[in-house]
Order: C-alpha cells, then sequence, then structure tokens
C-alpha cells in the first residue's frame, strides 16, 4: 500500500537516468569490438570506457538473472530502468532472504550457476560470502557510499539502509510518554503494550553490543520481564500493527515502511533511541555468473542510477551524509558476527523475551 | 447382498490376475517414485548431523529447554484443532448426506469456500475480529452487552484452536461426506423400522460404521494441525507460546538452515499418520461390510429430522456466518482501506478500490494465473487417477502388505510443505539440476503433496462399491480395463469429483512448496499473494483471499450448473 506518493519521483528520475543512458549508448560502438573479458580484468577501469566495454559484453550475453529478497515492485523499478538503458533482459526471482541463501547456495553447490547476481540484507549476503558464491570485486563508484556500506572483502556492496526505529501509534501513545533512553522502556506504563519481530536477532546483537554488551542485554532483560512484549511476524505485520492499533509501541520497525503508512494518513509516527541498531541491504556479483559483463554492468547500475530509482521510492541509500537519520549513534549491525552466532543471538532473543 | 454377508473380495484379485499385476506394480512404481525420495531424505536428515549420524535432532526437537511447555501447548492444540474439525466437519457431512435439511447447496459451498483463504490471511481476519485490543467482535459486545475489558482473546490456546479447526473443516467435511456415502443406509431404515430414535441411530449405527473413518481422519487431523505454522506464528506466538514448529522454522530460518530438526519432527508426524492409516486399513479389512454400492437396487433413504430441520439449518446458517461472513467482510474491509484501521466515519471515507487496482495491474499475474490453473488442474487430475489406482488395490485386492501402499501414499501429508520443497529442490539439483527451474518440478512437487487428500478421499469412495458388481463384470467377460472404465470409475464419479475439486482447490492455495521451487516465468498465484504480504501490502493481500474466494465461490456455482453432482445423494 502507499507507492503512489513515490511516482512522480521516480518518473522524473527515470527521465534523467535514460538521458544518461542515451549519451552511453551512442558512445557504445567504441567498444563494440572488444573482446570478452574477465570480470576482475574489468575493476581497474573507470568511467566511460569501463561501462561501454561491460555494455558491449552485456550485450553479447544478453540478459541477466538475479535472486532478490527486495519488494518485486521495487526490484521492478530498477530492472526496467536498466533494460531501457542498456537493452539487456533481467530474470529477477524474487523470495524470502533466508530462501535466497537456500537456493543459491544449493545451487552452487551442485553446481549450476545461474545467478549472476545477489540482492538481499547484510546477513544474506554475508552468508553467501562464507560460502564463497560472492566474488570480491572492485566497483569504482563504490568509493563514494558509506563506509558501512562498503566491507573491506569487497564481496558485496550495500545499497540501501534498514534502519530499525521504534514506532508508535499517535492515537494511542501521547507524545510526552515517549521513551528517551533504552532504560525508559522499563517503565511499567508499557506493560501489554511492546511490539517486536520474530526475527529480531539480528537487532538484538546490534542494540546489546552498542549498549556494552551484557550490560546491554540485562537491560533489554529488564523491559520484557517488567512489561512483556508481542512478537510478531516480520517487519511489515508489525508497522501494519502499529498503524491498526494493534501494537501500541513497536521495538523495530523499519523506518522507512513507518514512513509510508504515515504518508497514506495512518496515526504512525517514529522515534530514534540512543543507539538505533541498523544493517544494510546490498548486492553481490556471484564468482561463477553466468553473465560475468551483465552482472557488473548491474552492479554499476544499482550503485549509480539504482540508488536514484531507490531514493525516488522511499528507501534510505548508502549514498551521501544525509543517508541515516541526523543526531542519532547507530548500532550498525556486524554481519559477519550475526552470521558466526546466529545460533547463539537467536537463543539470546528467545531468552529475552521469555519463549 | 453384499452388506451382510462374509464374504470377502477373495476371487476379485483372482479374476484379473495379470492385469492386477501389471497395475499394482506400476502403481506402487509411481506411488514410490513420487513419494520415497522426500521419505528418504527426511529420514536421513533426522538422524544426520554436522559429525556424522546422530539422535541430536530428536533431543533437539523434543527435549530443548522448556520442552514440556512446548509439546504441552503442541498437544493442546492439535488434539483440540483435530477436535474441533472432526466435529465441525462431521455434522456438517451428516446434515448434508444423510438428512433433509434445507440449504445443502449452500452448506457444500460454505464448507468448501474458507479452502481458498491463504492460512495467514485468516489467522489475520480472526486477529482484526477477535483481539482484545481491536477485536470488532469484543467492541461488539462490550457495545452490546456493557461488558468490561475484552471477552474474547484470539491470543490463546483456544483461539488457534478456533482459526485452525475453522479452517481444517473443509477437509474433515470431505472425508466425512464420502465416509457417509460409503455407510449404509439399510442398516439405518432397519433400526428407525424398529422404533429407534434418531439420536439413537446416529450414535448406535451412523457414527460406529464411520468410526474407522473417523478414527483415520481425526490421526490425520493432529497431523496437519502439528505440522501448521501458520497460526501459532501469528496467533501463538504474540501470547508467548511457542509450539513445536516455532523452533523448526526457526532452525529452517537461519543461516545455515538446520533441516536436521525440521526432518526429525517430520519424520516424527510420518510415523503417526502411517499410524493413523494402518488402524483405517485394519478395521475395514473387511471391505464388504461396509459395501453399500452393491447388486442390490433400491433408494438410500435420507433421515427425516423432523422438528429439528430447523436447528440442522440454524447450525449450517451459524457456521456459515463465522466461518465465512465474519472473517470475509473483515477481509473485504481491510482490503478498502489504506492501511487498516478500526471501521469509523473516517476510515470510511478512505476506502477505495485501489487495492484491486493494483492486484488486477500486477504484472506478472496473468502468468502466474496461467501457471496456477495448469497446475491446480493437472495436479487435481493425476492425483485423483493415480489415487483411485492405490484405493483400489488397498480396497478390491487382498495383495498382502496392500495397506502399507496405501500408507506410503498417505504420509506425504505429514512432511512439511517446506522440507518437501526442499528435498524436492536438492533431490533434482544432486541429479544434474533435472527438471530444475521448469513447471514440472513444481508438479512433481505439488503431486507429492496431495497424493494422501486424494487416496483418503478415493478410499473412503471405493469402500462403497459391493465385490458382487466387479466380480459380475468379470464373469461377464469384461477385461480389467473395462471393469474399471465402465463400473467402478463410474460409481466412483462423486467421490472422485469432490477430490478432484479439493485437491485442485488446495493446489491453488499451494505457497511452502512453491515458493522454494518457483523460478523467473514459473511464479504461481500463491506467490503473488505471498508477496504482497511480505511487502506489507495488507490491502492487497486482503483483496485477493476476496477475490480468490469470490473466483471460487463462481467455480462450484458453475460446476454446480453444469450439472456436475460433487456432493448430494447420487
Amino acid at each position: 500500500m502507499g507507492y503512489s506518493p513515490r511516482v512522480e519521483s521516480i518518473t522524473r528520475r527515470n527521465a534523467l537516468a535514460v538521458g544518461l543512458a542515451g549519451a552511453l549508448i551512442a558512445s557504445r560502438a567504441v567498444g563494440a569490438g572488444a573482446q570478452p573479458v574477465a570480470p576482475a580484468d574489468l575493476a581497474a577501469e573507470e568511467g566511460t570506457a569501463r561501462r561501454e566495454r561491460l555494455v558491449a559484453g552485456a550485450r553479447r550475453e544478453g540478459s541477466v538473472t538475479i535472486y532478490s529478497s527486495m519488494p518485486v515492485e521495487d526490484m521492478r523499478a530498477q530492472t526496467e530502468a536498466f533494460e531501457r538503458l542498456f537493452g539487456v533482459g533481467v530474470q529477477a526471482w524474487r523470495a524470502s532472504g533466508e530462501t535466497v541463501v537456500q537456493r543459491t547456495v544449493a545451487e552452487a553447490r551442485a553446481g549450476r550457476f545461474a545467478v549472476d547476481l545477489v540482492e538481499s540484507t547484510g546477513p544474506d549476503l554475508e552468508a553467501l560470502r562464507g560460502e564463497g558464491v560472492l566474488a570480491p570485486l572492485t566497483i569504482p563508484s563504490a568509493g563514494r557510499l558509506h563506509p558501512d556500506a562498503r566491507p573491506a572483502h569487497r564481496a558485496y556492496v550495500g545499497t540501501r539502509f534498514l534502519v530499525e526505529a521504534l514506532a508508535f501509534n499517535t492515537a494511542l501513545v501521547a507524545r510526552d510518554e515517549l521513551p528517551r533512553r533504552w532504560e525508559d522502556l522499563r517503565n511499567s506504563r508499557w506493560r501489554g503494550k511492546l511490539g517486536i519481530t520474530n526475527d529480531a536477532a539480528p537487532w538484538l546483537a546490534a542494540l546489546a553490543t552498542a549498549l556494552g554488551g551484557e550490560s546491554g542485554l540485562q537491560l533489554v532483560r529488564e523491559i520484557f520481564a517488567v512489561n512483556g512484549v508481542s512478537v510478531r511476524r516480520g517487519h511489515s505485520l508489525l508497522a501494519n500493527l502499529v498503524a491498526a492499533g494493534e501494537v501500541p509501541l513497536a521495538l523495530n520497525v523499519y523506518d522507512y515502511r513507518a514512513e509510508q503508512l504515515k504518508r497514506a494518513g495512518a496515526p504512525v509516527d517514529t522515534i530514534y533511541l540512543d543507539p538505533t541498531p541498523a544493517n544494510i541491504a546490498g548486492i553481490g556479483v556471484a564468482g561463477r555468473a553466468a553473465h560475468p559483463h551483465a552482472a557488473q554492468l548491474f552492479m554499476d547500475f544499482a550503485l549509480n542510477e539504482g540508488l536514484s530509482i531507490l531514493r525516488g521510492r522511499g528507501f534510505r541509500t548508502t549514498e551521501g551524509a544525509e543517508s541515516l537519520p541526523a543526531g542519532i549513534r547507530i548500532a550498525m549491525n556486524d554481519n559477519a558476527d550475526v552470521v558466526a552466532n546466529n545460533a547463539l543471538w537467536q537463543q539470546r532473543l528467545r531468552a529475552v523475551i521469555g519463549q | 447382498m453384499g452388506t451382510g454377508g462374509r464374504r470377502v473380495p477373495a476371487p476379485v484379485s483372482r479374476l484379473f490376475p495379470a492385469a492386477d499385476r501389471i497395475v499394482l506394480g506400476g502403481v506402487a512404481l509411481v506411488v514410490a517414485l513420487l513419494v520415497a525420495p522426500p521419505l528418504v531424505f527426511l529420514a536421513g536428515r533426522s538422524v544426520t548431523g554436522p559429525d556424522g549420524p546422530t539422535i541430536a535432532n530428536f533431543a533437539a526437537a523434543y527435549g530443548g529447554a522448556g520442552a514440556f511447555a512446548v509439546v504441552s501447548n503442541s498437544l493442546q492444540y492439535a488434539l483440540g484443532t483435530a477436535a474441533f474439525a472432526l466435529c465441525a466437519g462431521t455434522a456438517l457431512a451428516w446434515i448434508n448426506e444423510r438428512t433433509n435439511a434445507p440449504f445443502k447447496t449452500l452448506v457444500f459451498a460454505a464448507a468448501l469456500a474458507p479452502l481458498a483463504i491463504p492460512n495467514m490471511l485468516l489467522a489475520i481476519a480472526w486477529a482484526l475480529l477477535a483481539s482484545p485490543r481491536i477485536g470488532l467482535i469484543n467492541a461488539a459486545l462490550g457495545a452490546m452487552l456493557g461488558i468490561e475489558g475484552a471477552a474474547l482473546d484470539i491470543y490463546s490456546i483456544a483461539g488457534m484452536v478456533w482459526v485452525d479447526g475453522l479452517h481444517e473443516t473443509p477437509f474433515a467435511f470431505l472425508m466425512m461426506t464420502a465416509a457417509f456415502r460409503a455407510s449404509d443406509s439399510a442398516l439405518e431404515e432397519a433400526a428407525r423400522a424398529s422404533g429407534a430414535s434418531t439420536a439413537r441411530v446416529l450414535g448406535r449405527i451412523t457414527l460406529r460404521l464411520v468410526a474407522p473413518a473417523l478414527a483415520a481422519l481425526f490421526a490425520l487431523l493432529v497431523v496437519r494441525a502439528l505440522e501448521s505454522f501458520e497460526t501459532p506464528a501469528l496467533l501463538g506466538m504474540p501470547a508467548g507460546l511457542p509450539v513445536l514448529t516455532s523452533a523448526i522454522y526457526e532452525a529452517l530460518g537461519r543461516y545455515p538452515s538446520d533441516l536436521g530438526l525440521a526432518s526429525a519432527h517430520g519424520t516424527v508426524l510420518v510415523a503417526v499418520a502411517l499410524l493413523g492409516v494402518f488402524a483405517q486399513a485394519h478395521a475395514t479389512r473387511q471391505p464388504a461390510r461396509f459395501a453399500t454400492l452393491t447388486g442390490r437396487g433400491g433408494q438410500r433413504g435420507l433421515v427425516d429430522l423432523g422438528r429439528w430441520r430447523g436447528a440442522a439449518c440454524a447450525l449450517c446458517l451459524a457456521y456459515v456466518f463465522v466461518a465465512i461472513v465474519l472473517p470475509v467482510a473483515v477481509l473485504v474491509w481491510a482490503s478498502l482501506q489504506p492501511f487498516y484501521a478500526v471501521p469509523s466515519r473516517a476510515a470510511l471515507e478512505r476506502a477505495s478500490l485501489a487495492a484491486y487496482r493494483a492486484v488486477v495491474a500486477r504484472q506478472g499475474l496473468g502468468g502466474a494465473l496461467a501457471n496456477s490453473v495448469f497446475l491446480a488442474g493437472a495436479t487435481a487430475t493425476l492425483v485423483m487417477a493415480l489415487a483411485s489406482l492405490v484405493a483400489w488395490i488397498s480396497v478390491m485386492t487382498r495383495i498382502r502388505g496392500r495397506w502399507l501402499l496405501d500408507g506410503i501414499a498417505t504420509v506425504p501429508i505429514a512432511i512439511p510443505g517446506i522440507v518437501l520443497g526442499l528435498a524436492i529442490m536438492l533431490g533434482s539439483l544432486a541429479m544434474g539440476g533435472a527438471l530444475y527451474g521448469t513447471i514440472w518440478i513444481l508438479l512433481i512437487a505439488y503431486l507429492c503433496r496431495f497424493l494422501p487428500h486424494g487416496v483418503r478421499a478415493s478410499s473412503i469412495s471405493m469402500l462403497r462399491i459391493g465385490p458382487e458388481l466387479v466380480e459380475s463384470a468379470a464373469t461377464s467377460g469384461a477385461s480389467w480395463s473395462l471393469t474399471m472404465r465402465r463400473v467402478v470409475l463410474p460409481l466412483l464419479r462423486p467421490g472422485l469429483l469432490a477430490g478432484w475439486l479439493y485437491v485442485a482447490i488446495v493446489a491453488l492455495r499451494e505457497l511452502s512448496s512453491s515458493i522454494v521451487l518457483y523460478s523467473p516465468g514459473t511464479e504461481v498465484v500463491a506467490v503473488v499473494v505471498w508477496d504482497f504480504w511480505q511487502n506489507g501490502q495488507m490491502a492487497e493481500t486482503a483483496a485477493c483471499g476476496v477475490m480468490l474466494m469470490a473466483a471460487l465461490a463462481g467455480l462450484l456455482v458453475a460446476a454446480r450448473s453444469l450439472g456436475l453432482r460433487v456432493a448430494g445423494p447420487i
């Protein structure tokens, strides 16, 4: 729901992108005779020459396949722009993050390399990196992105931030009652009013670590011991239930979703406590991509025109200083820790919520 | 002739020995090819850990921290759901099948219609109806009766039983419809002629005749509830009521996903399902006792409910109200709202059809619809063809171990859909990617998932055919295939059609295997609905549910007007 407010800006941005592409495609003939190049060989190149070679190679390859956990409409806005710009078809497959990982790993282990790119959240991409599915690549345009979006291993790049804010129902919670610090949530006025997602293990990891490890865990434990918490399945449902008045105060709603609901007129608003957990979602190229040029071209596109499209659709992109909420300490997920200690954090989450 | 005799159908299998052997071999082979790989996968994974063979998966599934509470929650939920669906389904089936109650077409359509609502949507609809905070029923009760606080709390074991019970009632209804048709009304008529009351006939004869079917159905309903995830996740989790599947789905959702835990649980459920099938096979090992379509002529009598006719009618309408009217009304309301809000004047002003337009305009919807319709039709047809052969073998022959074929064809009901999907995906990849990424891999998964439903429906229908009909055909010189085509299949037709319809509907709704196995180009409708849901587009998801229900209702009415008798006495 609530996509219409974004349409206008997409159209504007697309017009810009198409114009830009026209210039690029016009100069395509220069690189048309180039020999196929292995993906790593392209890393050092920059600017127009790089893109020309990628476009030429991508056209020879004909198409590109992407597995993604991004909402279909948001991914389609990008793939359609890509197809229009470069005349290279995109096969997109959408599933939940865990299914994307399961399928990609299963295919790779069976020696089937159907996927060229994977788009998903940080922990999913980190898992795929651990499996050796993603190739480390130097993408020149990645340099201008937020440092948290550029892990040193270069196996994937963050394109957007997922900021987990507190979302409240404005009809049920008075603004002057709102917590100012995490400690304020221990107040028994929140009894029976708090909600959280069932997949909050990365949130807990980021928050507890930023709050001092064991002391942070203890604080969360106390909050839930005093007030209880209703566990809801997934971020989307939790945000909707805040709007519906079923959950007065949710602890980890993606702020862009709350913003979408607010724009649609829902009685929802967000606050950011210090620290606010966040993570990246991004994109990586498969090491054994069947369409290496097209894959890298899409990667380049995703970090340039793609970011504009995402911004137009209300996402927090990883480009620019204004991409994260100002004046707030962000507790960025340590995805390597989340993946390596997944079972432990799941167990801790179960313990603090009492299930 | 067939009912009271002690005759067993031994001659039948001797009459067409060669054909029997060929059919048995062929059917057993197909069933084995379909069912054995995922079963072997399940059993193998359940006893395999990172370091080789282990029983740790079983220990983790049933012996973890707080295991007692988890197992206790699960059993209360599963037994409650099974009992609820069994009672509601049996009552509706009896009224619809054996009495002169009015509005039978309505009851039949109403008993099936909830099948079209995705499980998650039904649970959410009930959360919006009976949540202590924003539940519309609670608000209405509070206003009407002046009750302080909430009268109903959907976030409880009782709430989960209610929602899943309603969701499983169509399955119980169809199974029991077939069972009632399979039991002999002559015995009931004799009892009534001897002066027994309707209640006494029902208790002493009717229900006793269908007791094996009831027992097997109960076991299957328990297994289905123990395997279900959506309702406990949406209604149990917020209240801190974890069930066995909570831990299992969490294990599947994390990386690296722990298939061992899910497989251990699945293996136990397979054993329970097998036990149920064995119990039924044991109880019905003398099929002649259950045969009602015999060489004898005559009409089946209906129970005249007399002054209870109104009560039966009221019961059916009450069911229609709670199972359809209430949740559908909430879904329609939700589908008209940009975000869900309790009905009010302001909310009414926001109402629009935007969600319906968004669903219709969704790119790829046409392709998904075409894929779903193809898969539903092909699955239902192939499942019923295979199932009727399995039923023939298990009911009409005396081949040793025939119950096992029946059992093997039934146990996939206990394999969680996502585990089945993963097993088929990994199996296909291990065979060099055979069928991988095509629509055929979805068809295989669907056949495996829904064969059990077809087999149960066919077995119960098959029980009603008296052996003498088949014997007569054989002694008149008819071949096995001619007998099957001209005698057996026409007699099974209503049961097969009902089974076909059920399988087609549930195949249309199938998500948990599809989400793993679909590829670009083979998207199905359930995936589109899931995508709206996952994306937080509650109005669009609700609109999909409303449209699916409307399409199903249209289909049922069309089937009726085309003269397809899928219910009612034949």
